[in-house]
């Protein structure tokens, strides 16, 4: 009885210390302009307010988040295939540098990408430095993981046998990897690129870095950049948006897939 | 012409043999079961006729064709597995319709082949659903009709009844013999299960090692096994250490080893003739043993133990030679108690004589 009120205590404290500060700027988001806590009066004037450059960065998160996910999904399954059902020399080497990009903080990741970029324009003068390209590269890169992982995880429960039903009826290897492979993983690399996403969708270092101009500067890079000079209620907004792009994409996933293929935890 | 010809087909695996030097050959609409302990090669056996895995040795023929080298993918042959290997993201009929499909076979003629097979399994009104939202039963009746729609040259089964309970691998056992025979396809079955095997099959071949230890008709290879492995595998058997003392035109006469005053006669002569002197093994079934014959065979024994099992008595027995053997008695016969001492029988015509070296 103790223990089990010990236990509830500690999951409500953890729930509270994760999602306070969410709930803080959400309420926020429809309150005043004096930002106080909690608001005096509600409403929804700052999401009308929203300035240009953040709808304009919003887009532009989009776009990287979206081709992020689409590049990690494929780049990804084909590693988690390779490391799952591979036998060849380096395979632990590739299983290591697939799930490297996960342990190493984003920020060094952003500073070899940019040391990158001027390397390569060094070398072959390509400037990869302050595009979309450089910045979806950039994304795509601590993304794969997610995938390679999630697509792992789903392979797990592959029964290979689909694979000789299919060879037995007389389809090619590609046809089988077409029509019955790729369809039975296509759960974990759904949730693997929704993963992608948000991982690329809430990133500062790397969109940072690799970040110039306007047409090039995502959302959260926007978001961090305008609280350095003025914090207002509609940058509280912005932020309540990313939240709920986030809390929607989270709750589809469970909805279609289930989020516990993804974490793994035996109950799916 | 044969269907199916495995010719000194062997495997090896890291030096482990798994298949050595097997020879077989499935008669055209014949229904072979490949029956045997699990690491006897039964398996690796049918996935070579089936592509999946490459002989080391020897050749496979299909139709007269050599097929040993030919991809799994371009065989003709029909596959059910013990898992079904369904599609899960297909409907059942989208799950039969694959190898058509595979085939360039549409629309009207793959619906009406579809609608067919599903008929003879008797699940057309489940079309539309997917695999999980069937029984385990259902499901390998899928498979079943998924391998039989594409009307391949052989249909091969690796143990797919047995991940079902008795009763229902019992009517799938009809319903498997029933397809087979209506369409006349030649069939390769696996099993470890020999009840199954004698049910179903025209001829069985037991594997040992990853060689065929017998490959005969059920009834022979029951009243006749070939060696005591075989009497042993399939259904039970009591053995007696005996040696040859005569051969007559009815049979052999031998003596027990452990006591030569007791002589058996044994009215069957299978393969090579017995030199008197030559050590063998006398078996006989538990069902054909009487108590208190009036002729034939007899050995006297103390009841040990009585099982009953509906129909039969199961009666254990330490016979005076110091074995420990079994009878079958009729439920309704007269059963001896704990402690007696009886005397056993069985006719001439209801034993065998195997090999000591087994």
């Amino acid at each position: 009885m103790m223990w089990t009120l010990l236990n509830r205590a500690i999951i409500v404290f953890v729930f509270v210390f994760l999602l306070l500060p969410l709930v803080f700027v959400v309420v926020t988001s429809f309150g005043d302009a004096a930002m106080t806590f909690p608001p005096r009066s509600f409403s929804l004037e700052w999401y009308g307010a929203i300035p240009q450059p953040f709808i304009t960065g919003l887009k532009v998160s989009l776009i990287v988040g979206g081709s992020t996910a689409f590049i990690a999904a494929v780049v990804g399954t084909g590693a988690a295939l390779a490391i799952t059902r591979g036998r060849f020399r380096g395979l632990k080497i590739l299983a290591m540098f697939c799930l490297l990009p996960l342990m190493v903080p984003s920020l060094v990741i952003a500073v070899a990408l940019f040391q990158f970029t001027g390397i390569l324009w060094d070398i072959a003068r390509i400037e990869i430095g302050g595009t979309l390209i450089g910045l979806i590269l950039g994304h795509t890169a601590i993304a794969i993981p997610y995938v390679v992982r999630a697509v792992i995880a789903g392979h797990a429960h592959f029964d290979p046998t689909l694979e000789e039903a299919a060879l037995n009826l007389g389809a090619s290897k590609w046809r089988t990897l077409l029509s019955i492979t790729l369809p039975v993983l296509i759960p974990g690399i759904v949730s693997g690129a929704v993963f992608a996403f948000l991982v690329s969708f809430d990133d500062v270092p790397i969109a940072l870095f690799m970040g110039g101009d306007e047409a090039t500067t995502t959302m959260p890079v926007k978001i961090f950049t305008s609280i350095e000079y003025s914090m207002k209620p509609d940058v509280m907004a912005v932020s309540a948006l990313v939240i709920y792009v986030s809390l929607a994409l989270m709750i589809l996933l469970e909805k279609t897939l289930g989020l516990e293929r993804f974490f793994g935890t035996g109950r799916a | 012409m044969s269907e199916v010809r495995l010719d000194g087909v062997s495997r090896l695996y890291d030096r482990v043999v798994a298949v050595d030097n097997v020879s077989l050959t499935v008669a055209e609409g014949e229904f072979l079961t490949l029956l045997g302990p699990s690491g006897c090669g039964k398996t690796t056996t049918l996935r070579m006729v089936a592509g999946f895995i490459t002989p080391s040795g020897g050749a496979i023929y299909i139709k007269g064709a050599d097929v040993t080298r030919v991809p799994a993918n371009r065989r003709d042959t029909g596959m059910v597995f013990q898992s079904y290997a369904l599609f899960p993201h297909l409907t059942v009929q989208d799950n039969v319709g694959f190898g058509l499909k595979m085939r360039g076979i549409r629309g009207s003629e793959a619906t009406a082949r579809i609608t067919e097979a599903l008929r003879l399994v008797k699940l057309e009104q489940l079309a539309e659903r997917y695999p999980r939202q069937l029984s385990g039963g259902q499901q390998q009746r899928v498979a079943l009709a998924r391998a039989v729609v594409i009307r391949p040259q052989v249909l091969l089964m690796d143990e797919p009844l047995g991940s079902l309970d008795l009763k229902l691998r019992q009517e799938l056992q009809v319903q498997i013999r029933n397809v087979q025979r209506e369409l006349g396809i030649t069939t390769i079955y696996v099993t470890h299960d020999q009840g199954e095997a004698l049910s179903l099959s025209d001829r069985v071949a037991v594997m040992r090692d990853g060689r065929i230890s017998q490959l005969d008709p059920p009834d022979k290879l029951y009243s006749r096994p070939a060696s005591a492995f075989v009497a042993n595998f399939v259904g039970r058997t009591n053995l007696l250490p005996v040696e040859i003392v005569g051969d007559g035109d009815a049979g052999y006469h031998v003596k027990s080893s452990a006591s030569p005053d007791l002589t058996f006669a044994v009215g069957t002569r299978e393969g090579d003739a017995r030199r008197p002197g030559e050590r063998c093994l006398l078996g006989f079934r538990p069902e054909s043993t009487t108590l208190a014959p009036a002729d034939g065979n007899r050995l006297t024994a103390r009841v040990d133990d009585i099982r009953y099992f509906g129909a039969v008595r199961s009666v254990a027995l330490t016979t005076a030679l110091g074995n420990v053997m079994e009878i079958d008695l009729p439920a309704g016969a007269a059963a001896p108690a704990r402690g007696d001492q009886v005397t056993i029988g069985w006719r001439p015509a209801d034993c065998f004589l195997v090999p000591v070296d087994d």
